[in-house]
């Protein structure tokens, strides 16, 4: 008996495996296209002129991706996801192509995002363009990035830059960290700057559509409208005499992109930026290349 | 042996049935399950009448429970606040290293019940059949039906998230913005769980004019462990106060303020004397065990 019955639930085993539970979740993949002009900015100086900066890859702020029912340039004065009555867009899905990360200075909540920097120098360089002084906890100017680094290891009891996260790894595997490890590269042929974006796990639905929105930074602040500085709601390390907040991005910057979207910003136009699925392995690349308030 | 053992349970299970649980279905104590306040009008925040007293029974099985009221939208924002009986200091749900937060209570006599607001037209419930919410289906661009809540009353939890509620006998409340100006509005008052002691659960329903920090400046209770002191005498049967009750709450909202006139006990007096003076396992206590409170933190 014990042998008929040991094969025959092996058969059964097997057999389950074969299940169908008839669910299109998949991982859906594509491309992001930004032209050179998204990635720079007038940005003002302190004696009245303007400075003509970039293309530079750190000019990129947070990207967001949505897969929303449908995208439309009637409500504003850019394209935008259609809306629902409460003014939701409803998205299916979606992710984000650079998050706020943890700066480890009070001067530096929200003006740190991952996939920008190749090292904590740049930043320190960056935030000089911008005339953006930053201070430590005892009002010293910070000057170094191994200091930013040194205070990151301290206040976050890490060890390594890969759980501080500002630093990308070495995604291309050239042995160093470098541009080509960011989350927009150059596309040399083109001119124009490319970032793969991955949304796991996603619900496929036919006829949805993939839009994305970039945050520019203030050129005034260095600061983005889509970041949550909140203490009671972000990660929050209280230093000596400094509040050091992380930043987050919003919870809605999907559901409602209109209320973070500014002059300044950059969408996907209604020729270029928007791809309608027909199949979870439509081959995709939209753009963001819509300036909103005009050139 | 085996016979005096098997007599004494006998003995003990028919003893057990003088128990009678009837009270805790619904239509037994007289009171409904679901009942509709009519329409409210918006009131003043320093009316100290404005406050509109009721009562629910348990409600039919596969049946929500509540309340529901209806107000006319004044353009601006209107506060929604219910109280539901009686106080909230218990120990069973807060034991921490508030003093205020470490009175003891009778925890069988909390209720709990929370709130809904939105529009009338979009409401699903049937005014004194059953409680409902502001879910409306809703069809996308691509013919997917997705839910909509148009619910207006947005209470953040501990945890900054939209969808919270308060617990147990705690106030409940919310600011609906920008109402339309001769809308109706409908109020809907969920019971959650009806006090253990006679499944009837008593509450007061504010609906004023203004935000509902207004309404706290304007009944001083500024502090959060004092929103229990915006409606007070909230514990009722048959529509009348229990006078015990009433005055366990008034002696902590005293408190608050400093405003208890000489001579009158503090709380922790008065529940101490309580203690002394009644058996709280044989009869009712409205403090509750004073020996049965866990250490403040």
């Amino acid at each position: 008996m014990k042998r008929i019955l040991l094969p025959a639930l092996g058969i059964a085993a097997l057999t389950a495996c074969a299940f169908d539970e008839g669910l299109i979740i998949e991982d859906i993949e594509g491309k992001i296209i930004l032209p050179p002009e998204a990635l720079s900015m007038e940005v003002p100086q302190d004696d009245g002129t303007d400075l003509a900066v970039g293309p530079d890859v750190r000019m990129i702020g947070p990207v967001f991706v949505g897969l929303y029912p449908g995208v439309g340039d009637s409500d504003f004065p850019y394209p935008h996801p259609l809306r629902a009555p409460t003014g939701d867009a409803l998205p299916y899905g979606g992710t984000t192509l650079g998050d706020y990360r943890f700066g480890c200075f009070e001067d530096l909540a929200c003006k740190v995002l991952s996939g920008r920097f190749t090292s904590y120098d740049e930043i320190v360089e960056w935030l000089g363009v911008f005339e953006e002084d930053f201070f430590d906890a005892y009002g010293n100017p910070v000057t170094s990035g191994d200091y930013i680094r040194q205070v990151c290891f301290e206040q976050l009891y890490y060890t390594s830059d890969e759980e501080i996260r500002i630093l990308p790894g070495d995604k291309n595997d050239n042995g160093e960290i470098d541009a080509g490890d960011l989350d927009f590269v150059l596309n040399e042929s083109t001119g124009n700057y490319e970032g793969n974006f991955k949304i796991w796990q996603q619900e496929f639905t036919e006829g949805f559509s993939a839009w994305a929105y970039m945050d520019a930074p203030d050129p005034d602040t260095m600061a983005y409208r889509t970041c949550n500085s909140d203490p009671q709601e972000v990660r929050n390390v209280q230093d000596y005499n400094q509040s050091v907040v992380g930043g987050s991005q919003f919870q809605d910057v999907l559901n409602y992109p209109n209320t973070y979207i500014t002059r300044g910003d950059w969408v996907g136009s209604m020729e270029q930026g928007i791809h309608t699925y027909e199949t979870v392995t439509d081959d995709v690349e939209i753009w963001i290349d819509f300036k909103v308030g005009g050139q | 042996m085996k016979r005096i053992l098997i007599s004494a349970a006998a003995i003990a299970a028919m003893a057990g049935c003088d128990y009678r649980g009837d009270f805790l279905f619904p239509g037994e104590n007289g009171v409904d399950g679901v009942i509709d306040l009519g329409v409210i009008e918006v009131g003043d925040p320093a009316d100290e009448s404005a406050v509109v007293f009721a009562e629910v029974g348990p409600a039919d099985v596969s049946v929500r429970g509540g309340a529901t009221a209806r107000f006319t939208g004044t353009g601006g924002t209107v506060c929604v606040w219910v109280d539901p009986e009686a106080v909230t200091w218990n120990t069973a749900v807060a034991p921490g290293g508030d003093q205020r937060l470490s009175y003891p209570d009778n925890i069988f006599d909390d209720g709990d019940i929370d709130i809904e607001v939105g529009q009338s037209i979009f409401y699903t419930g049937t005014p004194e059949v059953t409680v409902g919410d502001f879910a409306v289906s809703y069809q996308d661009a691509i013919g997917n039906e997705v839910e909509l809540a148009l619910n207006e009353c947005i209470i953040y939890d501990l945890f900054g998230e939209t969808g919270g509620h308060s617990g147990r006998a705690a106030p409940e409340f919310c600011d609906i913005p920008n109402t339309i100006p001769n809308l109706e509005y409908t109020v809907a008052i969920s019971t959650w769980n009806t006090p253990l002691d006679d499944d009837v659960l008593s509450f007061g329903l504010l609906i004023v004019d203004g935000e509902c920090s207004d309404l706290m400046n304007a009944r001083r209770t500024t502090d959060a462990w004092d929103q229990e002191c915006v409606i007070t005498g909230e514990a009722r049967n048959g529509g009348v106060m229990r006078p015990s009750y009433d005055y366990v709450e008034s002696l902590f909202c005293l408190a608050q303020d400093d405003s208890a006139p000489e001579g009158t006990p503090t709380l922790s007096e008065f529940c101490q004397t309580e203690a002394e003076t009644i058996d709280c396992k044989v009869e009712r206590c409205y403090c509750g065990d004073p020996t049965d409170i866990p250490e403040p933190i």
